[in-house]
């Protein structure tokens, strides 16, 4: 009996994913770093600060990127699996798995780009970054299950209304966060709200979700 | 591989508002090849999208080896439904070459073979490195036989297999899936319009229509049940009484009638003295009498 494949296929498609945004990391890299050094000389390339940029940038496209594959995770992917017929628990397995992944990996690495700085209270922001990347991803998923179940444009206006409500906040939470105000009841919002996407994702829209093309 | 049963029960399923199966219930036997036969609309797509857990039935249940598909984690591995697109998803993905469409199906079809895949890619003459979305109609149908035929599940569901292939790419489908049933036994189901060229090798028939069976049976009982009475209109009306006429045609003093028997060797054998001609009625034609098809149905 051959195992099961779910994740190795998921790992497939992240690897094809992850070209597209190497590709544009180092593009990005290139015109920010290199083709500046073509008007002032070359004899102005200081390692160091490319290092700083590069890791920044790395650190910004792997967060988008891991963000951007979540999304993908419960819309793309959750069609292709049930193309061939593999059971909504099966898929909802893998995509959780991969949520854990992406969440360790993407906290690790900007854990890692921390280090760079001087900052009290690294362990309060290991659980904060942690979290919001669980969050987050789950949230994505939420979304996508709500726009393959109700439509995408009616979701996306309310995304985009949404969006504009977290952009307004974010000033607000980072304040609270900077000043370390609040942490408690913040760790508590992150952490009861990633468990109540996780709850309707896995066991009230997967199980709705139908794939009708 | 498991020998595998297939229960259908009860199912109905709504679009919105619109029944489109309402309470069908049957029961595949193991290794048989069964024809999923009815009209536009009847439901032939819907029933097998349940079957396959695309879609999921508003009541019933599906049961594989006596386990519940959805309950069972790993049913999947015993189901394989191949159509003549694969939906949006894939033609929407501009990236998605046939070959990493097969090595997809490779990795979650139990019983994959990769040698048959490979034979079979080059039988139909597919480019395996040409994206999904470029290729024609017909190659799309083909990217379906060959994921359904090389996936070797244990219930192998076709959705009229034939959209858009030519007829040369239609007589090797038909010759690589007797061939292939022959090697490796397994349960076949096959939504089709094209009676005529796939009757030959159903062994098991389900008409359908409006969402409901009309008529669930091997095709050998079908023989025995249905028939094409041809001779003088008076001696065929003589035996009235034995049989219900589904559809009548007249030429003269000459008649044909499609009826619903059954009819005893007794009579047989009189009416074959009154020199009526009997025959089987073919499953086109007996779809054309059960859906109210044909303007002379009499009785029904």
């Amino acid at each position: 009996m051959k195992k099961d494949n779910s994740m190795k296929v998921m790992r497939t498609f992240f690897i094809q994913f992850m070209w597209s945004f190497m590709i544009s990391f180092l593009v990005i890299l290139f015109f920010n770093t290199v083709v500046p050094l073509f008007f002032t000389g070359f004899s102005e390339f200081d390692f160091k600060e490319f290092q700083i940029t590069a890791t920044f940038y790395c650190a910004i496209l792997i967060y988008s990127m891991f963000v951007a594959f979540g999304a993908k995770c419960g819309s793309v992917y959750f069609d292709l699996f049930t193309i061939f017929s593999v059971s909504r628990n099966r898929i909802m397995r893998t995509i959780n798995i991969t949520n854990v992944i992406l969440t360790i990996s993407g906290s690790a690495i900007l854990n890692l780009l921390l280090l760079m700085h001087d900052i009290p209270d690294r362990g309060l922001f290991l659980i904060m970054i942690t979290l919001s990347i669980y969050l987050i991803l789950n949230f994505l998923n939420f979304i996508a299950f709500l726009g393959k179940l109700f439509g995408w444009y009616y979701i996306v206006g309310t995304f985009v209304l949404l969006a504009a409500f977290i952009l307004f906040a974010i000033n607000y939470i980072g304040g609270f966060i900077q000043m370390g105000l609040f942490m408690t009841e913040i760790i508590l919002f992150f952490t009861v709200a990633a468990a109540g996407f996780f709850y309707i994702n896995n066991f009230i829209l997967s199980k709705r979700y139908e794939y009708k093309n | 591989m498991n020998p595998t049963k297939l229960s259908v029960k009860n199912i109905t399923y709504y679009y919105d508002k619109f029944k489109a199966l309402n309470n069908m219930s049957f029961n595949l036997e193991e290794n048989q090849i069964m024809g999923l036969i009815g009209r536009n609309g009847s439901g032939k797509t819907t029933l097998l999208k349940v079957i396959a857990h695309q879609l999921l039935q508003s009541n019933g249940e599906i049961i594989i080896d006596q386990k519940n598909f959805i309950q069972s984690i790993d049913n999947h591995k015993q189901i394989c439904l191949a159509r003549e697109t694969l939906g949006k998803t894939f033609e929407m993905t501009e990236v998605m070459k046939l070959k990493m469409i097969f090595d997809l199906a490779a990795n979650l079809y139990e019983y994959w073979d990769r040698d048959y895949a490979q034979y079979l890619i080059k039988r139909f003459k597919l480019g395996t490195n040409k994206k999904y979305n470029k290729i024609s109609k017909g190659m799309k149908t083909t990217v379906g036989i060959i994921i359904g035929l090389a996936s070797r599940a244990p219930i192998t569901l076709f959705d009229e297999p034939y959209v858009g292939l030519d007829p040369v790419s239609r007589e090797i489908f038909y010759a690589e899936l007797q061939k292939d049933y022959s090697q490796n036994p397994r349960t076949f189901i096959i939504s089709s319009h094209l009676i005529n060229e796939l009757e030959g090798m159903f062994e098991r028939v389900l008409i359908i229509d409006e969402g409901e069976i009309i008529i669930d049976s091997p095709i050998d009982a079908l023989k025995d049940r249905y028939y094409l009475l041809q001779g003088r209109k008076a001696s065929i009306e003589s035996y009235r009484s034995h049989f219900k006429v589904m559809n009548t045609e007249i030429i003269g003093s000459l008649a044909s009638y499609s009826i619903e028997g059954p009819l005893n060797e007794q009579i047989m054998r009189q009416m074959k003295t009154d020199e009526i001609d009997i025959s089987m009625i073919s499953l086109q034609k007996l779809l054309y009498y059960l859906t109210n098809g044909g303007e002379n149905n009499e009785e029904r």
